[in-house]
């Protein structure tokens, strides 16, 4: 009787997901000040640190290892990488496990993550994915040893029909990171939906594809698949780079997301991440001309690459913790239209009226932002300046080098 | 007087009254506080009138003796009376004191509006949101839904993962890193399976605090507003009732709703709060698509690489 109330209750809630805007505010009241409460943030700030950043970096590691070792797999590429993938996303699940099961704040009760599964929730969604997915790549890397040690067939029968489930969930595993960090409210990160996902899904492959070209087993061997993954990773950062330099642009537009734009993790984003992990990595990418055999050059761009995902990943971290401790971004979040059929907010009317009127006292976000646009502009012709620079300088050593040739 | 040994934390207040006087449980005792029969299935929460709140912080007092929750802190804040802060693992209701002295901004005021006019305070509290981000956020099954519409943490499932905390668009719910689990309010979850009104609600000797069940309140509230314009108070407006400020994101309704005399941001309160869950669905179909594409391509530079062998290549 009771579970049958509860289900009826449950479900007239979910019917009623996004009911109509809010009423207006009372005319009377006056327009935003700019500050809240003693300047104290209305929000508790999220509690992740490196750790989780390492987790995140790992996860994509592994996930995507995962998915380029199956579609070699599946398209007939040579083993040794095949073989390297299987080992590395078994290794990646193993660690970002065991990492996030010690950020927890009571380790002991991990498994309690594994009792139910919410839709609704990222986390649960993640933890369901990476579970599953290290059980399957274990059983993957487990039939890709056995036809190591002789037993060929009935091993890469194994290692196949396990690492498509352990692909599939590698899928899930690398994109629901953007997720989880999206659905929350911490300004910087709920700002940025819908891009943090499919930058962390770009991200997952371009990482794995960087750390599988670092394994010393490509040399010669397997000229083709190490060519193909050069080009792989070649796009997915490009993509990542692109979608990197558009949550730039809007972070430095908005008037919620200053613990990003306007703080000291700015530079490592922009110089850091942008600039020698990403920018760097792929003209060196260039420069390697997607060459068959492994050289120092394509080295060099992998480990650029890996380190400008450490960087990215801590700064994202760190930034949205640090924006769920300003006050004001977090307003800022609040007061603008998002998603749904909340698309008018309360106090718009009057705050839109003010505007029009240029009265003295219309609110700061609203005052700064034609100048955040107008510099976010900016921004976004230097970098694309910087961009085409880049790729004119790697074309211009590419051609020199192909005459000497 | 007994003559018992006690632990040296057991207060030494509470040593003198060590027995009830009564001799047993009042049934149904929120009919003699609130005027209510409290019955599981019915949705129940509170409607704070900040107009009638005096700042005696005798519901934060209430909430941490019924509670058992320590000292948020020791010392001074400089944020008028308020010491407190904010709520957290270990506040879980909390009185606001807003200063509203235009005079001389920055300084010591010289004038003062006549009859207080110059203060508002607001008790602040979980709200027991009808969409709980939280709730929806939790991954263990910790946090739920009672029988009594309320949200609730288990402190022997939580294992301290931390993600209700961001998931809360109202700053509520706290890891504390003493025992490591999430804490909030509770609306006094075991009070009202005994009978009882919650602990704030009882001890607000002004009635800003009202408990009951909500649609009771929200028709009271709305009355109140009524009343407050006709005396004259414009600015008077519900907050987190349906349809109104704080209800918006997919958050439906707040069961802890507040008539404020101020914006929200004065008293630390979002105007348009989001339920980040509603979006769960849509960001994770743009990660998969992408990874998508991706594997798709992945696959299609193989092909090409397998059809055009190039010199170096083994097998």
């Amino acid at each position: 009787m009771q579970r049958a109330k509860m289900t009826t209750y449950r479900n007239e809630a979910r019917r009623e997901i996004y009911p109509a805007p809010a009423a207006p505010l009372p005319a009377a009241l006056p327009g935003y000040a700019g500050h809240g409460y003693y300047d104290l943030t209305p929000i508790k700030h999220s509690h992740y640190k490196w750790n989780t950043a390492l987790a995140f970096l790992s996860t994509q590691i592994a996930g995507g290892s995962q998915i380029i070792a199956t579609v070699a797999d599946l398209r007939g590429q040579n083993r040794r990488m095949v073989r390297a993938g299987r080992y590395l996303a078994v290794a990646g699940g193993m660690n970002s496990a065991a990492i996030l099961i010690a950020a927890l704040h009571t380790p002991r009760r991990w498994y309690n993550m594994l009792r139910i599964f919410k839709k609704s929730s990222p986390m649960s969604i993640g933890i369901w994915s990476i579970s599953p997915f290290t059980f399957f790549s274990g059983l993957a890397a487990a039939g890709q040893v056995a036809a190591d040690i002789g037993y060929t067939r009935s091993g890469n029968w194994a290692g196949r029909a396990f690492s498509l489930p352990a692909a599939l969930l590698g899928s899930v595993a690398i994109a629901y990171m953007g997720t989880e960090l999206e659905e929350t409210n911490m300004p910087a990160w709920a700002s940025a939906y819908p891009l943090m996902a499919p930058l962390y899904a770009c991200a997952g492959v371009s990482n794995a594809a960087a750390a599988l070209l670092l394994f010393p087993m490509h040399n010669g061997t397997c000229g083709a698949t190490t060519a193909s993954i050069k080009k792989l990773a070649f796009v997915s950062g490009a993509a990542e780079l692109a979608l990197g330099a558009v949550l730039d642009g809007h972070w430095r537009r908005s008037a919620e997301a200053s613990a990003i734009a306007q703080s000291r993790y700015e530079p490592w984003y922009r110089i850091g991440f942008l600039g020698i992990g990403m920018l760097g990595s792929l003209a060196l990418r260039l420069w390697d001309r997607f060459d068959t055999n492994r050289s120092r050059v394509s080295n060099a761009a992998s480990v650029l690459k890996l380190a400008g995902a450490m960087v990215q990943q801590t700064v994202l971290v760190y930034a949205g913790q640090e924006s769920g401790r300003r006050a004001r971004d977090y307003f800022a979040y609040t007061r603008e239209p998002k998603i749904g059929n909340n698309a008018e907010h309360a106090d718009q009317p009057a705050d839109h009226a003010k505007k029009s009127a240029g009265s003295a006292g219309k609110d700061r976000a609203t005052r700064t932002l034609p100048k955040a646009r107008r510099s976010s502009s900016r921004s976004a012709v230097a970098w694309g300046l910087f961009a085409c620079g880049a790729l004119l300088i790697s074309a211009a050593v590419l051609r020199k080098k192909e005459s000497s040739r | 007087m007994t003559s018992a040994v006690y632990p040296p934390a057991v207060p030494m207040r509470a040593r003198d009254h060590t027995e009830s006087t009564l001799s047993r449980v009042i049934p149904d005792e929120s009919e003699l506080t609130a005027g209510i029969t409290i019955r599981p299935g019915r949705t129940y929460g509170f409607f704070t009138d900040t107009s009638l709140c005096i700042g005696c912080k005798a519901c934060e007092v209430a909430c941490k003796e019924w509670n058992a929750l320590p000292a948020q802190q020791i010392g001074l804040t400089a944020n008028s009376y308020d010491h407190t802060r904010e709520l957290s693992a270990i506040t879980w209701r909390h009185v606001t004191f807003i200063e509203q002295i235009e005079d001389n901004p920055g300084c010591r005021a010289n004038r003062l509006k006549p009859f207080q006019s110059h203060w508002l305070m607001m008790s602040d509290v979980c709200k027991h949101c009808k969409q709980a981000g939280c709730l929806d956020a939790c991954p263990t099954g910790a946090l739920f839904r009672t029988e009594f519409g309320t949200v609730v943490v288990q402190q022997d499932i939580c294992n301290g993962c931390a993600y209700c905390v961001p998931a809360c668009p109202f700053g509520v719910v706290e890891i504390n890193f003493s025992d490591g689990k999430a804490h909030k309010c509770t609306l006094c979850y075991d009070r009202l399976k005994g009978g009882f009104e919650p602990a704030c609600a009882k001890s607000c000797p002004t009635n800003s605090i009202q408990f009951g069940e909500v649609d009771v309140l929200l028709t009271r509230a709305a009355r109140r507003v009524e009343k407050l314009h006709a005396l004259g108070v414009d600015n008077a407006y519900l907050y987190g009732a349906p349809g109104t400020a704080g209800a918006t994101g997919g958050i439906q309704q707040l069961y802890c709703f507040f008539l404020l005399l101020d914006r929200p941001e004065v008293y630390n309160l979002p105007v348009a709060p989001q339920l980040p869950s509603g979006r769960v669905a849509k960001s994770l179909g743009t990660g998969l698509a992408a990874v998508a594409g991706l594997g798709a391509l992945a696959a299609v530079l193989m092909t090409q690489q397998s059809k055009a062998p190039r010199p170096g290549r083994k097998r």
